[in-house]
């Protein structure tokens, strides 16, 4: 097992309310698991409790074995990659050299990066196939090159598990797919892989294991096809959501049914969008 | 980015400046020196060989302006790196050597020192003492609120700094405005004129220590610049790792502080100016802000003893080529981004 997790419970200092409510998990090596909720249930929270960034009000986390609040950051990172939402750094370092600061749990402190390291980077940067980034400024890639290099990042730790905190978010639909693929590439390549994520179809997608966080921050997990019902996805979203069939793509897709109908406001909306001319947009990168 | 090899005849470059710098700055002042006889003077004062030329050049280019161009290129160095060490690891460019409080902490120092009528060595040991105690403070404030967060530290710096502010003013109130105010003003404005060896080697050890400290952590402060939860996501003790980086970077400040007295700008804009040269890496980015900073202060002192009749305070220089500067800095760093 990798991740232990028993009856875990979290609250924000300064308020009442409790994020996570006796939520346990376990985590066997290889394998991948999608965690969904409603906005607010807990699930970044999760994923800060499981790296350590934040210390769990109540309950044990154990990662292979050793209880997680006796482990320094440096032996967490050792073992756990953290793919955290995309933020752009202060200063504009190139993609490599941001792409080896991954190596950091494996360089003594005072030590620098040696060769080995920019070739593990390297390396990374050649799986997720954007070499022709390296020497670029990290401030001035797109949201999705940015994504793919903080996943090389976490590649490059050599970690068995990788947590990614939405790694679909502001990507658009091209990058959220690409993504997908290399998030089940990393389970193939043998590392275990948590996702958060606000698409259920991203769960179905990537198939494995699913958690879902309810409102109260109860969790519930089980194997994908099983645990994900219409009637779960009306529990978590408060709206309908529809699991259907397509016999053309070989598989179950979440969609959602037409929006709502003969509202006056959605109408006049409609008009109001047909009137708008499409202007080209200036690119101002 | 520039390749490793540029950024080396970048930094060969640089040093051959600072040489030219400093026989200039040799030569020039109220009792002009060829180049060709500073040299000989330097040479044979190295070598312990009986000097070629008159005892008075000799004086004046060992006993006066070597010091004073060892000091220059010395606190210049320093309080760029200091600089860049904190831009780095409170990830805000924006940030400088005196925004923790340091400068004028050591300020209030000294002119406390001077209103007890103390000498030189006093003057510097209390400018020392409250440099630190004015970090201390700031760095003490988010603890007490139980917050580890940048902002806290830039907040609490600014809080700091603000007191002091009031109570250097309270102090210059109360100062003999014939003798004492005048030595507070100086001071605060900075000025290399009084330095010696003996100054300078006092301070050097400190100094020596913090650039090897900060030299051998250049990489991880470039992780920790990264935001605190990227760091501690990598393994990094972000905690242990800034308050060492913090601890040298106020050494370096507060040594050329009790040395010059205070020297505005130098420590945000020498950074930003390497930054364009080398790039952001501080692998890269420490040694050539040192460099830089060397050569800035290096010039700008030489021009503070030639221009004018009488001495001009440093920061008086420091500030009217340092803000317009980097105003332009600023500018083409917006120019680059569209």
């Amino acid at each position: 097992m990798i991740y232990e997790i028993n009856n875990l419970g979290f609250t924000y200092p300064q308020t009442d309310r409790s994020i996570l409510n006796d939520v346990s998990l376990t985590l066997a090596e290889g394998s991948i698991l999608s965690i969904l909720g409603p906005n607010g249930a807990g699930k970044s929270t999760l994923l800060n409790c499981m790296v350590g960034l934040l210390t769990p009000t109540c309950g044990e986390i154990k990662l292979f074995g050793q209880d997680l609040g006796t482990m320094t950051f440096r032996e967490i990172a050792q073992v756990v990659g953290y793919v955290q939402q995309v933020h752009t750094p202060a200063y504009g370092y190139t993609v490599l050299h941001f792409v080896t600061m991954g190596r950091a749990p494996r360089i003594p402190m005072f030590g620098r990066p040696g060769e080995a390291d920019k070739k593990a980077a390297w390396d990374a940067l050649e799986v997720l196939e954007i070499t022709h980034l390296a020497h670029k400024s990290y401030t001035e890639i797109s949201g999705g090159e940015m994504q793919k290099a903080v996943i090389a990042r976490a590649m490059v730790q050599e970690p068995k598990v990788i947590l990614f905190d939405e790694p679909t978010a502001h990507l658009d639909s091209g990058n959220q797919l690409r993504v997908l693929n290399i998030i089940r590439d990393m389970a193939e390549r043998g590392y275990s892989v948590v996702m958060t994520t606000h698409n259920p179809d991203h769960a179905l997608l990537l198939g494995g294991e699913v958690a879902v966080l309810s409102r109260d921050g109860h969790l519930q997990t089980g194997p994908v096809n099983e645990i994900i019902t219409e009637q779960l996805l009306l529990e978590i979203y408060n709206t309908r959501l529809c699991l259907i069939p397509v016999p053309e793509l070989l598989r179950v897709a979440c969609l959602p049914p037409r929006l709502d109908q003969g509202g006056q406001g959605s109408q006049g909306r409609m008009k109001a969008l047909r009137l708008v001319k499409p202007v080209a947009r200036e690119r101002i990168d | 980015m520039p390749s490793k090899w540029l950024v080396l005849s970048i930094n060969i470059f640089l040093l051959a400046a600072l040489a030219i710098c400093v026989v200039w700055s040799l030569c020039v002042g109220k009792y002009p020196i060829t180049p060709l006889e500073s040299l000989q003077i330097l040479y044979a004062n190295i070598f312990g060989l009986a000097a070629p030329t008159d005892q008075m050049a000799e004086n004046v280019v060992m006993g006066l302006r070597l010091p004073r161009i060892m000091a220059a290129v010395v606190i210049g160095a320093a309080l760029s790196m200091s600089g860049a060490t904190y831009q780095g690891i409170f990830k805000n460019p924006l940030v400088s050597p005196d925004f923790l409080g340091v400068s004028s902490g050591a300020c209030i120092g000294a002119a406390i020192a001077i209103l007890m009528a103390l000498s030189g060595t006093g003057i510097q040991i209390f400018a020392f003492c409250g440099g630190l105690l004015a970090v201390t403070i700031t760095v003490a404030i988010p603890r007490l609120l139980k917050s580890d967060s940048n902002i806290m530290l830039v907040l609490s710096g600014i809080i700091v700094g603000g007191l002091m502010a009031s109570l250097l003013g309270l102090l210059k109130y109360i100062a003999d405005p014939e003798t004492q105010l005048a030595s507070i003003v100086y001071w605060q404005m900075g000025s290399l004129s009084y330095v010696n060896l003996p100054t300078l080697g006092s301070v050097l050890p400190a100094i020596i220590i913090s650039t090897i400290v900060i030299l051998s952590m250049s990489w991880w402060i470039d992780v920790i610049s990264l935001g605190e939860r990227d760091a501690q996501t990598l393994g990094v003790n972000v905690r242990w790792t800034r308050n060492v980086a913090i601890l040298c970077s106020t050494l370096l400040t507060a040594s050329a502080v009790c040395v010059a007295g205070t020297i505005g700008w130098l420590g945000l804009v020498i950074p930003h100016f390497a930054r364009m040269l080398v790039g952001p890496e501080n692998t890269r980015l420490l040694p050539a802000a040192a460099l830089v900073g060397g050569i800035f202060l290096l010039v700008v002192d030489t021009a503070a003893r030639t221009v004018g009749s009488s001495e001009l305070p440093l920061s008086i220089l420091t500030g009217i080529i340092g803000a317009p500067f980097f105003a332009w800095l600023l500018y083409r760093r917006r120019m680059n981004l569209h």
